[in-house]
């Protein structure tokens, strides 16, 4: 069932008024790839409800009438509770667009491993990045044993860890790897002071890299 | 446990040989602690104790392996104006407050410092201080003292200077100046002179043998006084007891005045950089190829300087040309740092009397040559090819330098740079939207263990520490592919660093790739020539000479193939013992069969580093093998030779051919596979054929004779001692297997 609602006000508050009048549970937004200096830090239309949002968000960043075949997506397997939940979200999206490839991106903070000094260390965080490796490995792992098998068939499921800064690495990794669609946990409520020291998901709304989905 | 156990063993057996390049070291610090603490106008003692105290301190507390620590160049023009303003005993107190700080820098693990600085605005500072440094010592060197205002005054007085010298009435003058001219003669043409006896002992002890050769020859022979005028001989050594009763006290009653903290700060931020610049540079140089700790050797640097200032010393600070002395002597730990203080320590006690036979400007002829080697022309030709705008940072930093200070100089550089880049990039908005984004990703690809890492936006000297943090978590025997395609602008400072990088991997085993540039080269807005920088991609162009056209004649005669222009591979040539210490700058006129098996090349290479650096250009024979054969390299046995059997190294006896083992000296890793390599055919063809230098890797020979350029017929003749050692090889292998 599709319905017009429409509704006079400024912009952000009378969206997300609707949203949580209707009950929406997917907010489909178009957005700029990048906004200019001065937006950034005032805050868009489309960033300032995906911060806001109760509900799931989608930005769009590339619209196009024609349907481009979403091929792989990219989804971020933070150790955070709500991370089963996108990765299942990112998994039921893929079926439905049939994409062909999932990768479930586990950022590391660099913090965990220390900082290398010397070759002593250099060995030490070398080996400690292969411990942390194949531990969120197994985590990624028993998650995916959740997963439906039918959302799993047919797809070429990959993880790569990443060690850096949180919320960024995927950013560009999802642009490095051309990823069609970028799936992330939603963000803690996040003010002013968050966009002059960006952390987490930040980092992704100050450029956004590809389309992207945000699982509330 | 037992891996303590041999690390112990291990350093007891290195041992001798750290001993012999730590004295070898301290032969150079000698001259140049005295001359730098001159030049500086302190006591001539308090560079020595500066290197006492660096050597024994550092060595001990440090994080780098093969570094040398004492009095350092880059100090002298600020060590100056702070003992000209602050009086010599103020001027302590200034050094033990850098010190602090140094310490602090490392707390801080602001090891990173250095790479804040663009490498052009860094080169000028260098040529500045070499200006500084020239220009006050030329004059003492052609015994004239002056005392002007300013660094330029002094630059500019330089030719009244030279004509002067033609009309001294005093002869004493006029011996002084010769006894300058000569040093400086020594500098320069030492390094050109390959000759294993003469290369024994560094220049600066030649000059300082020498000039107390002459004095006592005078004095015992000729029963005369030294014809060198009294004013110009070095005063004011005291004995080993007169350093230790006359420990000067630090004054702090200046800590409270500005020009004490500029002094300071100016202190420290050389000190700093020319430290972290020689540790960067002397990694590279490094035989076991181990990565120094920075953050703990400015620790160990800051304290030491601390007790320096204490006991009357100057600053201690890493040095590049000594350093670089060390490894080519066969220093191999921090002994050998500990033992050129020891031995310096040794000196002073012994000979300090005899060190004020020294002249004066005899010493500072070593200084004028530092200076020069700073803010050579060479430098200029290098950064100018570069680009333009390197060429005028280079010089806004060095004017700004001589002109205002060292402080201003270096801030006039970071701005200039600056602007330039935004000139480049038209805005500044690149710059200022992104300077505080992170912009580096970097993972590990699971298919093949490769390290990706990406750049987005810009780097240049703003952010290259972002770009480096991530690199240095790299164990350099990986493969690295760094992909610059979704960054704008690339600086050149980055360019240099990466290409560095490129050097450090190649030599360690690993391969470290740039993509993405490729696109910046054709886009007609980006003016840095970037991709000149990194190494191998410039054609030699031109008319070949008469060695070339007879190379072409004689490759027919061979059947080989040749080639003139420069070869980018010099891959082949890694593991070879003879290049673990060497840079090789270029392979060129090449000889070579369709297998690219047996390799005829003239190859330039240089060894050391700094006033220390010597270019080797010489013809080597290459030939690859099919099989494995024991790691090995053989040697006329000679006078070196046997002064190195005291220094550690064993020479591989063979059985029942004492004949060979006494005029060869073969060495190598596993004694008995070579023992049972060396077949009697094959030691019965090295007795019986002309001598050359052969060493193998394992899986190719590398053949050589001398240490310059072969004429045709040596070549031809390499060629037929070449041809029939890969035949006699080809039998012992085939024994072997």
């Amino acid at each position: 069932m599709a319905s017009v609602v429409f509704n006079p006000g400024e912009p952000v508050g009378s969206i997300l008024e609707s949203v949580n009048q209707n009950g929406v549970d997917l907010l489909i937004l178009g957005a700029l790839q990048r906004e200019n200096f001065l937006k950034y830090y005032i805050g868009s239309i489309a960033r300032k409800i995906t911060r806001k949002a109760s509900c799931s968000v989608m930005l769009l960043i590339n619209p196009s009438i024609e349907r481009l075949p979403c091929k792989h997506i990219v989804v971020n397997g933070l150790e955070d509770q709500k991370t089963p939940a996108t990765i299942s979200a990112a998994f039921f999206v893929a079926a439905a667009l049939s994409s062909e490839k999932i990768t479930i991106v586990e950022e590391v903070s660099s913090t965990e491993i220390g900082s290398v000094q010397d070759d002593k260390s250099l060995r030490k965080s070398t080996l400690l990045k292969e411990k942390i490796s194949r531990r969120e490995d197994s985590r990624i792992q028993k998650i995916l044993e959740e997963i439906p098998q039918n959302h799993k068939e047919k797809k070429l499921i990959a993880t790569q860890p990443i060690f850096g800064k949180r919320g960024y690495s995927i950013g560009h990794y999802a642009e490095v790897v051309r990823a069609d669609l970028l799936v992330m946990n939603a963000p803690k409520a996040s003010g002013f002071w968050d966009r002059l020291f960006p952390h987490d998901i930040e980092h992704i709304l100050t450029e956004l890299p590809t389309d992207i989905l945000i699982v509330q | 446990m037992s891996s303590k156990k041999s690390n112990i063993q291990a350093f007891f057996s290195a041992l001798p040989k750290n001993i012999f390049s730590g004295f070898v070291v301290s032969l150079i610090a000698l001259p140049l602690g005295l001359g730098l603490a001159m030049a500086s106008e302190a006591p001539p003692i308090s560079g020595i104790i500066a290197a006492v105290v660096g050597g024994l301190m550092v060595s001990i507390l440090g994080g780098s392996h093969v570094t040398i620590s004492g009095p350092g160049n880059g100090l002298v023009g600020v060590l100056l104006v702070a003992i000209t303003t602050l009086g010599i005993q103020g001027a302590y107190a200034a050094i033990i407050c850098s010190g602090a700080l140094l310490v602090l820098l490392g707390f801080l693990r602001m090891g990173k410092l250095a790479d804040f600085f663009p490498s052009s605005a860094i080169q000028g500072m260098l040529a500045a201080i070499g200006l500084i440094i020239l220009g006050k010592q030329f004059h003492i060197m052609l015994g004239n003292k002056l005392s002007l205002e300013g660094s330029i005054s002094y630059l500019l007085a330089i030719p009244e200077t030279i004509q002067g010298v033609f009309y001294y009435q005093d002869t004493g003058l006029t011996f002084a100046a010769i006894s300058g001219v000569l040093s400086l003669a020594i500098m320069v043409f030492y390094s050109k002179i390959r000759n294993q006896y003469l290369q024994l002992i560094p220049a600066p002890m030649w000059i300082v043998l020498l000039s107390i050769g002459f004095s006592y020859y005078y004095e015992m022979v000729l029963q005369q006084p030294n014809p060198i005028s009294a004013v110009y001989m070095i005063s004011g050594i005291p004995s080993a007891n007169q350093i230790i009763a006359e420990i000067p006290v630090p004054n702090f009653s200046a800590i409270g005045s500005l020009s004490f903290w500029t002094s300071v700060l100016a202190l420290t931020l050389i000190a700093s950089i020319e430290s972290l610049l020689s540790i960067k540079a002397v990694d590279k140089l490094d035989p076991q190829k181990r990565r120094s700790n920075v953050n703990r050797d400015l620790k160990a640097l800051g304290l030491a300087t601390v007790g320096s200032g204490f006991l009357g010393g100057l600053n201690v600070v890493t040095v590049i040309a000594r350093s670089s002395v060390n490894v080519n002597n066969g220093g191999s730990n921090r002994s050998s740092n500990f033992m050129h203080a020891l031995f310096l320590v040794v000196f002073i006690v012994l000979f300090s009397t005899q060190l004020t036979r020294i002249p004066l400007p005899a010493l500072m002829a070593i200084l004028v040559y530092t200076g020069y080697k700073l803010a050579s022309p060479t430098l200029v030709r290098k950064i100018f090819s570069v680009g333009k705008e390197q060429l005028l940072i280079f010089f806004t930093t060095l004017l700004v330098t001589l002109f205002v200070d060292l402080i201003t100089g270096i801030l006039a550089g970071l701005i200039i740079t600056f602007i330039i880049h935004v000139l480049v990039n038209k805005g500044a908005a690149v710059f200022i939207r992104n300077f505080l984004k992170p912009n580096v990703l970097m993972f590990q690809e699971k298919e093949n263990g490769n390290y990706y890492v990406s750049v987005k936006h810009f780097c240049s000297f703003l952010n290259f520490y972002k770009l480096k943090q991530k690199l240095e978590d790299v164990p350099e025997d990986k493969d690295v592919v760094i992909d610059f395609s979704m960054c704008q602008f690339v600086d050149h400072t980055v360019m240099e660093s990466v290409s560095g990088y490129q050097d450090v991997f190649t030599k360690r085993g690993g391969h470290f790739e740039v993509i993405g540039l490729d696109l910046h080269g054709t886009d007609s807005q980006h003016p840095f020539a970037l991709r000149k920088l990194l190494p191998g991609l410039t054609k030699r162009s031109g008319a070949l000479t008469k060695r070339q056209l007879t190379l072409q004649e004689i490759s027919k005669d061979f059947s080989l193939q040749y080639q003139a222009e420069k070869s980018e591979d010099v891959r082949f040539l890694d593991g070879f013992k003879h290049f673990s210490t060497k840079q090789i700058e270029r392979i060129y006129n090449r000889l070579f069969n369709t297998e690219n098996t047996f390799k005829l090349f003239d190859i330039n290479y240089s060894e050391g580093e700094f006033i220390a650096k010597e270019d080797v250009r010489t013809t080597m024979l290459h030939i690859k093998l099919n099989s494995v054969i024991p790691g090995f390299t053989l040697d006329q046995e000679g006078f070196l030779e046997k002064v190195s059997v005291f220094a550690g190294f064993k020479d591989i006896a063979i059985e029942k051919h004492s004949d060979f083992s006494k005029r060869f000296y073969l060495r190598g890793e596993d004694s008995v596979a070579i023992q049972r390599f060396f077949t009697d055919n094959l030691v019965l063809f090295f007795e019986s054929n002309p001598y050359y230098h052969v060493e193998s890797n394992g899986t190719s020979v590398l053949v050589y004779s001398k240490e310059r350029i072969a004429g045709v017929k040596e070549i031809k003749n390499l060629h037929d001692f070449g041809k029939r050692l890969q035949t006699e090889l080809l039998v012992c292998t085939q024994n072997l297997g």
